[in-house]
């Protein structure tokens, strides 16, 4: 079945369910891009830093571009199976009759500040919890929502028949069956990506019950048959395959190949991140990066998030420039590494990796006279790549070697950025030919799923590194300087950022 | 016919006149722009004559037949070395040119306390002295060629009367001189260093130089043969236009820099700011180099037209900038802090900080830096606390609402604030004419320029603000 000559092609279709809308693809047998469409999704914020969705959105969406995607593709062939990425840490609570409880409380919800120094007391402190989660416990991450829960809302606590994350929702309206996979049950803090389980210590010391849990499979296997109903309701055949999915992150990296230790993301998106599967089992004992499992079976991976990626620059250009990206592209180019002194550290929503601050603030260091606008807005470029170079770093210090590198994110579009990256980090960065995120990732894993190939051999297969931009070694060197230099600013003012 | 007295300023960036009547009234005035030469390496030259072209185009503009007297100004530190005959053997040196720095260093390393007790300050780039020795070390035939040297307006006064001497303001500006004693004294301090026969004479600010050539008289038709009075630094000219002369008064000045002038009874020995010498007696000087200088570059930077829509942006956001400040020392900065390990640093903004918030962090940071050296100026003024000050404030950046609503919100006293147009170092050297000559004695003319003035009792508000842009300025810089 090679080739897309057939009147009717074998399709496989990814979705992804974030924050701000739900993406759909349907791919061929040799991951060519058939369809794709999408629905935006509205957020609930109840006060500032409390975001809740309702799960039946999601799900009212999921129909939809399912629906769209069926209309496409329809003269051309047959979806055989649906496999989704989703917001990570999200908690979905459903009764025992299967409806959902109240509102999902989402990943970026601040309401459990206080829970989380809480849990991390409860659990022996920061070091002990990173060495049975392989993570800090941070608001985002589910179980602190769930104590909040029952702190705020006992009744709702106790009809807590299951607790869920929201791919799972999907999977589980698709199916009717409730599990969860291992790259997204990561990231609830109740799982020990160490050793792949659940974490007992963490259940036992909350009281919370094993049922509430669901249980834990393969992303790329097999949840189960859609059913009928929906079928019929979706115009979709009734043997289409739902597989497990993963997490946004982990899914996003498989799309573009990031399989296996030595390969490694680099997202350039309004945040970023810097994703490196590795063969550890066990994470960094700093807490500096995240420890999760990949969508890859038997494979983890350490993550740096930076919050203000891509952010940082529409964040000055909105403000201070009337130049479109083209232009401002061609200028900052004619500008030399370091920008002409000057420094900027891209703190403008606090910091995760390496800080862990959220009080930490936007700097533009060592303007002097002679210094141009360009100069300034280089400076933004480079400051974003010297956050990533910081989290690079510590992969590296982790004792990772790195092999392949691949950028993605709407900043990969951008060569002269993706160059600086390269040069702080000082390793060649790979474009690849489809960069469509988490939902390729995703359609990878219902093909695997439905096929039983594996992941690595997808990914070798049809992810295409097609434009390889080099660092050179000079410039790496003018920006092991500036890194310094980059990091002594932030440690000069850190305590002012709290005043 | 009415007799007049012609002021003329020899600037940075600009040659301006001020025609003054007997009653202290502006008849006429009138600039025009000079252009600096710059360099690579941080020179900033300009040939001598430019400033004798600039006079003369002026002069056309205006019937100058009945000029009684003429008085003289200029920007001060700048160096210009002159032949027998008056010629300039080499482009000047202006006060702002950056090279030196070594020198600077080593001057203050090795002489910096004995400089500052006996000339009044500590070494600064800026200085005549720094640029004598540069050349002497970097260009020792120009100064074997050079009979003398001189100061910017010393050089249109010799122009002007074929005496190219010097007074007491300006000398003391060079840092070569004794202050107390009016003599030079750089050699006693640096064991000979200099050739004695470059110092000009050092005279009286109000005495009379010498009188009109015919032949500049005829290129500027004005009358030959009238008196042309020494005339004083930039500073003195203006400090002496808007009548502070005795210790009681402070001027404020914020244009490209900014300068906090007062008369005293003694020198004070401190190494943030400087001794001159005043038309009468000694006042002391904090120099801010990042004022306008630093607000024009940052206001271009970060996209704003003008002032006028910096300041329609800032009046948005609120005192404080919701958390934003800039530290404009994109230049090296004297008073307070006397460095040049500095940098312009735009700090703590976040995701929620608008264009209003950056506006207003630029035009606070530029006022905070000035009332940074205000406060050293402060402490050793007549006045004390609860004794208002008298302050005379000039300059562009003083035309701005949220600067003036944060000096009044500062300073204690009378603010009494000089209009735009208003030039107090060409109107200063008119004035100087006009009172060597026994006019105006006993008034002070320069009220009727006066914008508004401001009758303050001081408030908290903008206190904190100060605090945390003083307390970040100490993390970045440790000083």
């Amino acid at each position: 079945m090679e080739g897309g000559k057939e009147p009717s092609m074998d399709l496989f279709v990814g979705l992804d369910v974030g924050t701000t809308g739900v993406k759909s693809l349907a791919l061929d047998r040799n991951g060519k891009l058939v369809a794709s469409c999408s629905e935006s999704l509205n957020l609930i914020t109840l006060r500032a830093g409390w975001n809740e969705q309702d799960p039946e959105d999601w799900w009212d969406a999921v129909k939809k571009v399912i629906g769209k995607l069926v209309g496409l593709t329809k003269s051309m062939g047959r979806i055989r199976a649906i496999s989704t990425s989703g917001q990570m840490h999200s908690l979905v609570l459903l009764d025992e009759n299967g409806d959902v409880l109240r509102n999902a409380i989402l990943w970026n919800d601040q309401r459990t500040y206080k829970e989380c120094g809480e849990i991390t007391e409860e659990l022996g402190g920061e070091g002990e919890v990173i060495k049975n989660v392989g993570n800090p416990i941070l608001p985002g991450f589910t179980l602190p929502k769930i104590i909040w829960v029952r702190k705020n809302e006992p009744d709702v606590y106790r009809r807590i028949h299951k607790l869920m994350l929201p791919k799972d929702y999907i999977n589980y309206k698709l199916t009717g069956r409730v599990v969860t996979e291992h790259s997204d049950a990561s990231g609830t803090a109740m799982y020990d990506p160490s050793r792949f389980s659940w974490n007992e210590k963490v259940l036992n010391a909350f009281d919370l019950p094993d049922k509430f849990l669901p249980n834990l499979i393969d992303s790329n296997e097999v949840v189960g048959r859609i059913k009928r109903g929906v079928a019929k309701e979706l115009d979709l055949p009734d043997d289409v395959l739902v597989v497990g999915g993963g997490a946004d992150n982990a899914c996003a990296a498989l799309g573009i190949g990031v399989a296996e230790q030595g390969d490694v993301m680099i997202s350039l998106g309004t945040s970023g991140t810097v994703l490196a599967p590795t063969k550890d089992e066990n994470p960094d004992p700093k807490g500096r990066l995240h420890f999760f499992s990949h969508v890859v079976h038997g494979t983890r991976y350490h993550m740096g998030v930076m919050l203000s990626a891509t952010f940082s620059l529409d964040w000055f250009k909105t403000r201070f420039l009337v130049e479109d990206y083209e232009k401002i592209n061609e200028e900052i180019d004619k500008v030399p590494v370091g920008s002409n002194g000057i420094i900027f550290l891209p703190y403008l929503n606090g910091e995760r990796t390496p800080h862990r601050d959220p009080f930490a603030r936007g700097v533009l260091f060592g303007l002097s006279s002679f210094n141009s606008k360009w100069d300034v807005v280089r400076a933004i470029f480079e400051g974003v790549a010297l956050g990533i170079g910081d989290s690079f770093d510590i992969i590296r210090e982790l004792g990772i070697k790195v092999k392949d590198v691949r950028i993605t994110g709407g900043g990969s579009r951008s060569k002269v950025w993706t160059k600086i990256v390269a040069d702080v980090i000082g390793h060649g960065i790979w474009r690849t030919e489809t960069n469509e995120g988490a939902s390729y990732g995703a359609a990878m894993l219902a093909f695997s799923g439905f096929t039983g190939m594996d992941l690595r051999e997808i990914a070798k297969k049809w992810v295409n590194p097609v434009d390889e931009i080099k660092h050179e070694e000079k410039k790496h060197d003018e920006y092991r300087k500036i890194q310094y230099k980059f990091r002594k600013i932030y440690s000069d003012l850190r305590e002012t950022f709290r005043e | 016919m009415i007799k007049v007295f012609l002021g003329i300023d020899v600037g940075t960036t600009k040659l301006k006149l001020t025609l003054m009547n007997r009653e202290g009234e502006i008849i006429w005035k009138d600039s025009t722009n000079i252009h600096p030469i710059f360099g690579k390496n941080g020179e900033v030259e300009i040939n001598p004559y430019d400033w004798i072209d600039a006079l003369k185009k002026l002069s056309r503009n205006f019937d100058l037949s009945n000029v009684e007297a003429i008085g003289l100004s200029g920007q001060m530190h700048s160096l210009i070395l002159i032949d027998k005959s008056g010629e300039p053997v080499r482009k000047a040196i202006l006060w702002s040119d950056g090279r030196g720095k070594e020198i600077q260093a080593e001057l203050e390393e090795s002489y910096g306390r004995e400089i500052l007790e006996r000339c009044g300050s500590f070494p600064f780039l800026s200085f005549t002295l720094v640029k004598l020795i540069y050349l002497l070390r970097n260009e020792k035939s120009s100064v074997e060629r050079a009979c003398k040297f001189c100061l910017s307006k010393d050089f249109v006064g010799g122009w002007l009367t074929s005496n190219y001497n010097t007074e007491k303001t300006d000398a003391s500006a060079t840092l070569m001189m004794d202050i107390d004693r009016c003599e030079w004294c750089v050699n006693e301090i640096l064991g000979g260093e200099i050739p004695d026969r470059i110092f000009p004479e050092i005279h009286d600010s109000m005495e009379v130089r010498g009188y009109l050539r015919k032949e500049a008289a005829e290129e500027l038709r004005l009358p030959a043969g009238i008196p042309v009075i020494y005339g004083a630094g930039d500073q003195e000219a203006a400090a002496y236009g808007v009548g502070v002369i005795h210790p009681g008064r402070i001027m404020f000045s914020l244009s490209t820099g900014s300068q906090i002038f007062t008369p005293v009874e003694e020198r004070i020995v401190d190494e943030r700011i400087h001794n001159f010498r005043h038309i009468e007696g000694i006042h002391i000087m904090g120099a801010v180099q990042n004022c306008g200088f630093s607000l024009n570059w940052a206001m271009k930077t970060f996209g704003f037209r003008d002032f006028e829509e910096l300041n329609e942006n800032a009046v948005n956001s609120s005192p404080g900038s919701n958390g934003v400040t800039f530290l404009p020392y994109i230049i090296p900065e004297r008073t307070p802090i006397m460095s040049s390990d500095v940098s312009g640093n735009l700090l703590n903004f976040k995701v929620g900080n608008t264009r209003y918030d950056i506006a207003r962090a630029l035009i606070e940071g530029t006022v905070f830096t000035a009332l940074d050296a205000w406060k050293v100026i402060q402490e050793f003024s007549m006045s004390s606390d609860e004794r208002k000050h008298d302050v005379v404030i000039l300059g562009g950046v003083a035309r701005n609402s949220i600067v003036r609503e944060i000096l009044s919100s500062f300073i204690k006293g009378r603010l009494k604030f000089v209009r735009e147009d208003f030039d107090s170092s060409s109107y200063g050297a008119a004035l100087m004419a006009a009172r060597a000559m026994g006019y105006l004695e006993g008034v002070e003319p320069y009220e009727k320029f006066l914008e508004r003035t401001i009758e303050s009792v001081g408030s908290e508000e903008y206190l904190e603000c100060f605090e945390r842009f003083i307390n970040l300025r100490k993390k970045m810089f440790g000083i």
